[in-house]
């Protein structure tokens, strides 16, 4: 199932009629703002987010100043909303002294199980489907996830003490840097952390989420974060988990389809759609410019730019992308002009609307179809035939024009010759 | 341990013990201290003087989890003291455990020990299945599943031992860093690589060890630890032809490398057997 990945901006959860799972993320929203709006949604789920307890607030403060409104961050001193006129009083006073109110740290001893039992009740409250348990940030290799184990037996505790009848997922959150090639070894650091989960029967299912080192394009993630997804479901798969949800893996999430991920979670943006602290620094993004997503080659076009130069080399179809919102480009390209003749897709500064909307819908479809598939050797072959398909693409493109694959002066091509041979890797 | 040396200990002991005791005979010795055979308020009982530099703590983890755990399959504690014992400085703990009649499954794998029928194999994995989830339920690991630590009861019950190097999750470890402990040839690939944060897959695998050893007379690794996690072992049913396939199959599954892989709801895959 495909999940879209809400941030402040709601409007896109609402403007599709299919859109059957939504995750909600506090880094993003005011905790007021989920209490007084309820979702309709298939599968509702709520991130609670605790890998990003360790924020800096000074470099951070809007984030820490959202996230410090939820109480399992256990925050000291939170302003009194009542206290305020407005919402924005309340949160221009808690940005205000964020360095005071914000630990930084995850909550410790006594203070977990308390954590755990506010996470969970919230969860109940706005009506989530699952419950996703809070997990610190697995930052070091060496500590085994002790921590991860300490805070997955509070969770259980917790869930036992409200009497929760949901889906309980634990979530393993991991940082790129403890992701070496040791990390794949029989019995090493991933399968430890597959282990630690797997043997807790309380536990209907896992959330994943691993948190890259640099905030990037989300086609520039290394080879091991991509395998690490497919690993941990690859794995899980095998441990028999049922529930198994991939998030911020962009694309690398249709790839963990064919292992085991029973729904993927992406967004419309790069922090929507990629984990990184870097990407909650103040000052930075804010600009862009529209790309058109192509999943035929997987990659993503400049609508004036690269897509002029492609179409005037006749090899539009090579990564047309069909969809209600493209559908106006395509004509238009195909007619000779250029995408600054259709205004939704002209190359100007935040003119991403209509390129985001294209995006989310085509992994709507995505997901309607891999999902689709009654067999999981089905779902494993159509996703084999989409990333040799795209690589092939992507070889004729560039090939045509003279071009290196790497060459970003002919749009951001995804690395799908190595995800074909993790694919190989793990396919067996 | 010459029958002088022993001797010499027992005198000494009966000298300090409290009344409610009595000692009437030598079991074995080990790293941990001296076991004998004798009472605890008229009922027979196995007596276990501690080694005072084996570590109070650990001692007392075992005894706190065993004063109050209820498991048939988990020796029972009657009583756990502390004496003073002339000549040595530190005081020595002693403690009453319930007598198993029945030995240890070590003399099951000498060579000319009778051969363990499939239906007592059976028993055992059913028995210590349930024993390893009673003790992963209290989020707890035992880490030294042999056949050394599984004694028989009167009653014909499996009754596991040796809870010294039991580790529960929310304790620091007591192990220093680099030091694995377990038995070497018993521990599973993640505690011989020195994980600390064991589950209860890891006493699945030490288990899968012991019944392999027990039903075959032959360790599924030579007793090489390097070998464990390295290779696969035959199946059970191409060293003893006569066993079940079912059975041959689930050994093999408890013996897996990776944790997550191995056979969960030990206890209930055994007795599903039993009952088929």
């Amino acid at each position: 199932m495909f999940l879209l990945n809400v941030g402040y901006d709601w409007s896109l959860s609402s403007s599709f009629d299919d859109l059957r799972g939504v995750v909600l993320l506090p880094a993003h929203n005011y905790m007021p703002r989920f209490s007084s709006r309820s979702f309709d949604h298939a599968r509702l789920l709520f991130d609670p987010q605790l890998y990003l307890a360790s924020l800096d607030s000074e470099t951070c403060d809007l984030t820490c100043s959202r996230l410090s409104t939820y109480p399992w961050f256990n925050t000291n001193n939170l302003p009194n909303r009542e206290d305020y006129d407005n919402a924005r009083l309340w949160q221009n006073a808690i940005r205000d002294d964020i360095a005071n109110i914000w630990p930084g740290r995850n909550p410790a001893g006594d203070e977990i199980l308390e954590s755990c039992e506010q996470c969970i009740g919230f969860q109940v409250d706005i009506g989530t489907t699952f419950i996703i348990l809070p997990s610190p940030l697995i930052i070091e290799r060496e500590d085994e996830a002790e921590n991860q184990a300490i805070w997955l037996d509070s969770s259980i505790e917790a869930v036992d003490n409200l009497d929760v009848g949901l889906p309980v997922l634990a979530t393993v959150a991991l940082d790129e840097s403890t992701i070496n090639d040791q990390a794949f070894e029989p019995a090493g650091f991933l399968d430890t952390i597959v282990d630690q989960i797997s043997a807790r029967e309380q536990i209907d299912g896992v959330y994943i989420v691993i948190s890259r080192t640099q905030f990037d394009h989300p086609f520039s993630g290394s080879v091991n974060l991509a395998k690490a997804y497919i690993h941990l479901c690859s794995s899980f798969n095998q441990a028999g988990m049922e529930n198994t949800i991939v998030n911020f893996a962009d694309l690398i999430g249709i790839v963990c389809s064919a292992f085991g991920a029973t729904g993927f979670g992406i967004g419309q943006s790069r922090p929507l759609r990629q984990m990184s602290l870097q990407a909650y620094r103040e000052g930075g993004g804010g600009r862009a410019l529209p790309h058109l997503y192509s999943h035929r080659s997987v990659a993503e076009y400049l609508s004036e730019t690269h897509l002029d130069e492609i179409t005037q080399n006749r090899l539009l179809n090579r990564v047309r992308d069909d969809s209600p919102f493209s559908n106006p480009l395509i004509r238009a390209l195909r007619r000779g002009e250029s995408a600054s003749d259709v205004a939704s897709w002209a190359e100007s500064l935040n003119n991403c609307g209509t390129a985001n909307r294209h995006f989310i819908h085509r992994m709507m479809q995505v997901g309607s179809e891999l999902y689709g598939y009654g067999s999981s050797d089905l779902r494993r072959d159509h996703v084999r035939e989409w990333l040799e398909g795209a690589a092939a693409n992507t070889l004729y493109i560039h090939s045509r024009l003279g071009r290196e694959p790497e060459d970003e002066q002919l749009g951001r091509v995804a690395p799908t010759q190595n995800w074909l041979d993790i694919f190989d890797e793990y396919d067996q | 341990m010459n029958s002088l040396a022993v001797n010499l200990i027992i005198e000494r002991l009966q000298a300090c013990i409290p009344e409610t005791y009595s000692i009437e005979g030598y079991i074995k010795s080990g790293g941990q201290g001296h076991v004998f055979r004798g009472t605890f308020k008229e009922q027979p009982a196995a007596i276990k003087a501690f080694n005072p530099s084996y570590g109070t703590e650990r001692i007392q983890r075992e005894i706190d989890f065993l004063s109050g755990a209820n498991h048939p399959n988990l020796v029972r504690v009657f009583n756990a003291e502390t004496i003073d014992v002339p000549d040595i400085d530190l005081p020595v703990p002693i403690v009453a455990y319930e007598f198993l009649h029945g030995g240890d499954l070590t003399s099951h794998l000498q060579p000319d020990s009778p051969i363990i029928p499939e239906e007592q194999l059976l028993q055992l994995g059913n028995e210590m299945g349930s024993a390893i989830e009673y003790l992963w339920s209290h989020r707890k690991v035992h880490r030294d599943i042999k056949p050394g630590n599984i004694l028989i009861s009167q009653d014909e019950r499996f009754v596991l031992v040796d809870f010294g190097f039991t580790k529960h999750l929310d304790l620091s470890t007591i192990t220093l860093p680099g030091q694995a402990p377990g038995t070497l040839g018993y521990k599973s690939p993640e505690q011989g690589r020195g994980r600390s944060s064991l589950t209860i897959k890891s006493d699945i695998f030490s288990l899968g060890i012991t019944i392999y050893e027990v039903a075959t007379k032959v360790h599924p690794f030579s007793r090489n630890q390097e070998l464990i996690g390295r290779m696969v072992p035959n199946p059970l049913n191409s060293i003893r032809q006569n066993l079940s396939e079912p059975l041959s199959t689930l050994v093999s599954d408890m013996l897996r490398t990776v944790p997550a892989q191995r056979v969960r709801d030990i206890s209930a895959q055994f007795e599903y057997l039993i009952g088929g």
